[in-house]
């Protein structure tokens, strides 16, 4: 986010003893946020362009060190994925019927079977029915009983309605208008908890599992 | 699936096969190509399981740094293989300098895009021996492994030009993994004070890391014999 | 045989059908009725999975919101790169009329940081009253301190500054003189602000 420092990936970079004006240690801390949830493996899908060129070197160093490998469940998908479009878009090949007898004749045989076969279906559906039923009228209503205390359950703090101070930081004078590019930042940050939280197993409405 | 040996593996190679298990395995990847050539695409499904890991490890995420980007590229990458693999001719030697060579064209076609990136591209190309002993049929491994020290050497040559609490906040945090309060600790500060120091460390990094690259210096990589994308 | 074979399979698919509507129908009935009667006993108790505090999560009406806050802030910064002012400053006027979840903290610091923008397109009109009141109001409604309030002095300042520019040009060096004052008061209370929030968020880790 926006700083005083001018020139993030161009400029100077101070001695580790220099004291830190308040835009660094802000623009410190935000890059530290996204280091944690780089980490956690939960990169957010929108961030400055200083800070993502930041990332990314902060990337290429971990990768290097065999800190990123590929997990196999991704792999195994990207590859099914390839392979699935690549047989599909190829066609199927040797697709005809094993048998040899001419279209539009069934054997007796079958013919029998597929008479019958709606009706053992509409039995087994009756059979089905008639279970529910009488399983539904045998079933012991539940005993009243005391309800269960409320459970407050802890979310990440990430995923909370929640003031933006720690995310934008202080606000140099020369960006005091510059709402519009804050307003971005705000907004892509809200949406990386907001997808989170709809993606976490367990949360009303969610789709399940991570992304 | 069985891997050809060491490839898949991020650390160190290990011991080396026999020659005669690398002369079977090559073979079998031969036959494998053959297969998928004459029509049967699912017969790349154990060459891709082999070489996916290495060439996201140590082609294709070192010169993106971003691991979305990275598995895109991967993807892509795979893809364009199982596309062309027609036009692929055997040579006697591992089917993974053809791939790796697909994936190092994706990247720059990624960085292309961005000029801003272009530096951290350049940076990370290097003279990577590419063209390996004919006789020799540990090519894949032999690549992965020179390309993953090539990689580990850059790194390390760029941190030895940084201060001495920089390379300690880049290796605590970024090497090791250990979270902020721990690196905090071990550093003898506040959090807040690693977070700077942390954030300046990777400018640094950055800094001195694109400085040692002339331009044009990975033009060397784009003028194997056959560009398959 | 054919015809006989389909008449079979039609007549099937109908018994079958209806035993399913039946017993749905008579499922649906033991089912309402057990739930009546545990109703009764049982009158409905709050979620067991609100979240307490620290605040609600971020829910679909916060997006939205978000959303609009975004769009009308890009519409304004569209016109004002046609160099018109009067259309990007009803743009981001509409961004104050905007609805946001209740008690969302995202609601006023969006607010505010509109203010600023709308204050400063306002002083470059030359409608300095009205972006002093807009300051004023946003300075006002504010619950809490924030970076954005912090920059709505910083804005402040400048209109003092606008201010002061006027005044010494009709030659009132003494209320050009206290309008500067006024600027520099505002310029500390924007750093004293910062200062204070920035330690409060050093502390809080």
């Amino acid at each position: 986010m926006a700083t005083d420092d001018d020139d993030i990936l161009t400029g100077l970079v101070p001695d580790p003893d220099a004291e830190p004006t308040a835009a660094e240690r802000a623009h410190a801390k935000t890059f530290a946020e996204l280091v944690d949830k780089t980490l956690s493996g939960r990169t957010p899908p929108a961030m400055s362009a200083d800070d993502r060129a930041l990332l990314e070197v902060a990337t290429v160093i971990r990768a290097t060190s065999g800190g990123l490998p590929l997990a196999p469940a991704k792999q195994r998908d990207l590859i099914e994925d390839v392979l699935r479009q690549a047989v599909g878009v190829g066609g199927g090949a040797g697709t005809g019927t094993s048998s040899g007898a001419m279209p539009g004749v069934v054997p007796i045989e079958r013919a029998r079977a597929r008479r019958w076969a709606p009706w053992i279906v509409a039995g087994a559906s009756t059979l089905v029915a008639a279970a529910a039923v009488v399983t539904l009228w045998l079933r012991t209503p539940s005993r009243p009983s005391a309800p269960a205390p409320p459970v407050a359950r802890a979310v990440p703090a990430s995923w909370t309605s929640r003031p933006t101070d720690p995310l934008i930081g202080p606000i140099p004078r020369e960006r005091a208008g510059d709402a519009g590019a804050r307003i971005d930042y705000i907004f892509a940050d809200r949406l990386d908890g907001f997808r989170e939280r709809r993606w976490s197993p367990g949360e009303p409405g969610s789709r399940g599992g991570k992304r | 699936m069985r891997l050809l040996h060491g490839v898949g593996e991020v650390s160190v190679a290990s011991e080396p096969a026999g020659d005669q298990q690398q002369r079977e395995e090559l073979e079998e990847e031969q036959r494998q190509v053959s297969e998928a050539q004459q029509g049967n695409l699912d017969a790349m499904r154990p060459i891709l399981e082999r070489y996916a890991r290495p060439l996201y490890g140590t082609v294709i995420l070192p010169r993106l740094g971003d691991t979305a980007s990275a598995e895109e590229v991967l993807r892509d990458t795979l893809a364009t293989a199982v596309e062309k693999i027609r036009r692929f001719t055997w040579q006697g030697k591992s089917i993974y300098p053809w791939l790796r060579q697909i994936a190092i064209n994706k990247v720059y076609d990624v960085h292309r895009q961005s000029k801003r990136s272009r530096r951290l591209a350049d940076a990370m190309v290097h003279e990577v021996p590419v063209e390996s002993d004919p006789q020799s049929h540990a090519d894949a491994q032999l690549i992965a492994d020179q390309e993953r020290r090539a990689h580990r050497e850059r790194i390390e040559v760029t941190m030895a030009q940084l201060q001495e609490r920089y390379r300690t906040a880049i290796e605590l945090r970024l090497v090791q993994e250990l979270p902020r309060e721990e690196c905090a600790r071990r550093l003898g500060v506040t959090i807040g004070t690693f977070d700077v120091l942390l954030f300046r460390a990777v400018r640094a990094f950055r800094k001195h890391f694109g400085e040692r690259t002339a331009p044009g210096d990975f033009l060397g990589e784009h003028t194997s014999e056959e560009r398959p994308s | 045989m054919r015809k006989q074979a389909r008449i079979h399979a039609w007549l099937a698919a109908r018994v079958g059908a209806l035993a399913l509507a039946g017993a749905l129908g008579a499922a649906l009935a033991v089912a309402a009725g057990g739930a009546c009667s545990t109703e009764m006993a049982n009158p409905p108790q709050g979620s067991v999975t609100k979240v307490p505090e620290p605040g609600d999560v971020i829910d679909q009406d916060l997006m939205i919101s978000l959303a609009q806050a975004k769009n009308f802030h890009h519409k304004a910064k569209v016109y004002m790169s046609d160099g018109n002012l009067a259309d990007a400053t009803a743009s981001v006027r509409q961004i104050l009329s905007l609805r946001f979840p209740a008690g969302a903290p995202e609601a006023e610091d969006v607010r505010l940081d509109a203010r600023a923008l709308l204050a400063k397109l306002l002083i470059s009109q030359g409608q300095i009253e009205e972006a002093t009141r807009t300051v004023s109001e946003g300075l006002a409604q504010a619950s809490r301190e924030s970076f954005f309030v912090a920059n709505l002095h910083t804005v402040q300042g400048e209109i003092h500054e606008a201010r002061a520019a006027e005044r010494a040009a009709a030659n009132d060096p003494a209320r050009a003189a206290e309008e500067k004052r006024a600027a520099i008061a505002a310029y500390d209370r924007s750093i004293q602000i910062n200062t204070a929030l920035q330690k409060r968020l050093m502390e809080g880790r």
